[in-house]
């Protein structure tokens, strides 16, 4: 509690194989939310992690390096909420698996600009409607990647940005 | 626990508007009193409050969430809004999240002209809906001699399974599987028209909201009539014994 | 004023959509007198014109025929409406995503065949994979539900698209009706 999250990977846990960077931390266990490095300085505390969009939850960290997708993690986070809802209220039971099918698509490469904005909607419709905590905060590993990552998203869309390459040499 | 609890009268304001009530009631209740239209799905007269289709939020002053008006009670001085831009697009959304789950093929469903998700479409202004349909398989059980039970058009709102339970006292339906797979089943996931339980008092095809319970016989498409009213005039009967 | 330029299109669905627009009876020659009708089953023009104003879509999208023709329509129409529950839903057409179509197919040209079952591989366009409503493969301006639309909403649309105004025709209609 107070140790930053740097302090954390790179003292307790002993930083990263082969020196990679970081990209992200995926706090509080499959619902929290990603904290890009940039972040990395934040004290480990109930009040911080939730104005990052993250929570404490389990305590547990997921760190990720440069490799990785943040569209898959969201999906593959996604699949969890999906797969442990109840069923119960509406929101939660569908919600989920309409944005896993969202997040999918996405990911295939398939999803316009259009899909995006709905996938923005539904995480908030979720939150805000759902019965319990895992409806709740199920949106909100896309939520912070959308926040902290909004361009790997772009990029994956039929009709988005792409992403500017940067020119050989250009780097000093 | 029937132990006499002291009811007050109480006022609170809805939409703005003062009204009074007694502090055993639900924010629906009051609602519905003062001519205030709160859309549900799940919630029955005469049943439990079940909370689930989340059609009814409200929004009340000093709570960071919306709650259910189907299980809120009321309080002294509580400021409850039942219409917002917000709410309307929040009642939308879970329409539409209802229509893509299952397979609602008005066109030709035992339930046209009386299905209250239909209505609701219609009372909420939803006239399509913008994410793909999920299409999922359910099988339908016809074996029973009297009634059908058509997963495929269920809501999930679990009116049958509490009817079943708590007004009937039979408990042969129930809900089987979690999140997106939850399905009803009689008995075990046994066949309905084996079930040793089923007591053949069909108030689970008068409470159904939709098509997905329905009687067998001379029903062909748009002739589902229900009698829902039935089931408040019942539990009233026995003096909300239920609750 | 010109007229305004009026289409209709048949996509999968029964015609029961053009049968209600028909049942306006004799209120189409009133509409007709500040629209024409350039494009439509109903009559003999073979090609899309270059711009309508209102085009009437009947039916879902189930083949890639169908994905081809709403494409070429809505790059030429101004405001595109999806006529009935088939166009807004997929409706009874899209009851077949949930078997798919090597099963549909089979079903229909092998098991209920009566003579020579054999599944046809030429002269007919190839199904989707999904049959899906008009509005998931291009933009739709306005949707009128039902199963057929009654011919009241729909005259009541058409009359105030063509004074130029965008109708609302969420209370004369619904899923189903």
């Amino acid at each position: 509690m107070g140790a930053t999250l740097r302090e954390i990977i790179y003292e307790i846990g002993n930083g990263i194989e082969d020196d990679r960077k970081i990209k992200a931390v995926q706090t509080g266990g499959p619902t929290g939310g990603c904290i890009p490095e940039h972040k990395l300085d934040t004290p480990v505390d109930y009040e911080s992690l939730a104005e990052l969009g993250s929570i404490m939850g389990s305590g547990g960290m997921v760190v990720s390096d440069e490799r990785a997708s943040m569209v898959d993690i969201a999906r593959y986070f996604m699949e969890f909420s999906v797969s442990e809802s109840c069923g119960k209220c509406v929101p939660c039971r569908v919600g989920t698996t309409q944005m896993h099918n969202l997040l999918a698509k996405i990911e295939r490469g398939e999803a316009t600009k259009q899909d995006l904005a709905l996938l923005e909607e539904l995480c908030e419709v979720v939150k805000n409607t759902s019965l319990c905590g895992l409806g709740q905060s199920a949106p909100n590993p896309v939520l912070s990647t959308l926040r902290f990552f909004r361009e790997e998203y772009e990029a994956r869309l039929v009709d988005g940005k792409k992403p500017k390459r940067a020119k050989k040499g250009a780097q000093a | 626990m029937s132990s006499v609890q002291s009811v007050q009268i109480i006022t609170l304001t809805i939409d703005g508007k003062p009204v009074g009530a007694s502090s055993d009631e639900t924010v629906l209740d009051v609602a519905k009193q003062n001519g205030f239209f709160i859309p549900t799905l799940c919630f029955l007269e005469g049943l439990i409050p079940y909370g689930a289709c989340r059609l009814c939020l409200v929004e009340v002053k000093g709570s960071n969430r919306l709650l259910p008006a189907c299980m809120t009670k009321v309080a002294e001085g509580m400021e409850v809004t039942t219409d917002s831009e917000k709410l309307r697009s929040y009642r939308r959304w879970i329409l539409e999240l209802l229509f893509t789950e299952r397979n609602h093929v008005c066109s030709v469903c035992v339930a046209n002209g009386f299905c209250e998700l239909q209505s609701m479409a219609e009372a909420l202004g939803m006239d399509h809906v913008r994410l793909p349909y999920l299409h999922p398989q359910f099988s339908v059980d016809a074996t029973h001699d009297r009634f059908v039970s058509d997963n495929n058009r269920c809501i999930l709102c679990s009116r049958c399974v509490r009817v079943c339970s708590d007004i009937e006292g039979a408990h042969t339906l129930d809900i089987m599987g979690r999140g997106i797979h939850a399905r009803i089943v009689s008995d075990l996931d046994d066949a309905w028209g084996n079930s040793p339980t089923c007591t053949r008092c069909s108030k689970c095809v008068q409470v159904c909201p939709t098509g997905a319970i329905k009687e067998k016989g001379r029903r062909s498409v748009g002739e589902k009539f229900k009698r829902r009213d039935l089931i408040a005039y019942i539990a009233k009967l026995r003096g909300g014994e239920h609750e | 004023m010109s007229k305004v330029k009026l289409a209709t299109v048949w996509l999968d669905g029964c015609s029961g959509c053009h049968m209600s627009f028909l049942d306006t009876d004799e209120r189409l020659i009133a509409l007709l007198e500040h629209a024409d009708l350039v494009y439509s089953p109903l009559v003999d023009e073979k090609n899309f014109p270059d711009m309508v104003d209102v085009t009437l879509i009947e039916g879902s999208v189930s083949t890639n025929e169908d994905v081809e023709k709403i494409r070429k329509v809505r790059a030429h129409t101004r405001i595109l409406i999806a006529l009935g529950d088939c166009a807004v839903t997929g409706n009874v057409p899209a009851m077949r995503n949930t078997f798919g179509v090597e099963p549909t197919m089979h079903r229909a040209y092998i098991e209920m065949a009566q003579l020579q079952p054999q599944i046809p591989t030429t002269s007919l366009p190839k199904l989707l994979d999904k049959v899906v409503p008009v509005h998931e493969v291009v933009a739709v301006d306005l949707h009128l539900p039902g199963c057929p639309p009654p011919a009241d909403a729909i005259f009541y649309a058409l009359s105030e698209l063509v004074n130029g105004r965008m109708p609302d025709v969420k209370h004369l209609t619904r899923f189903g009706k």
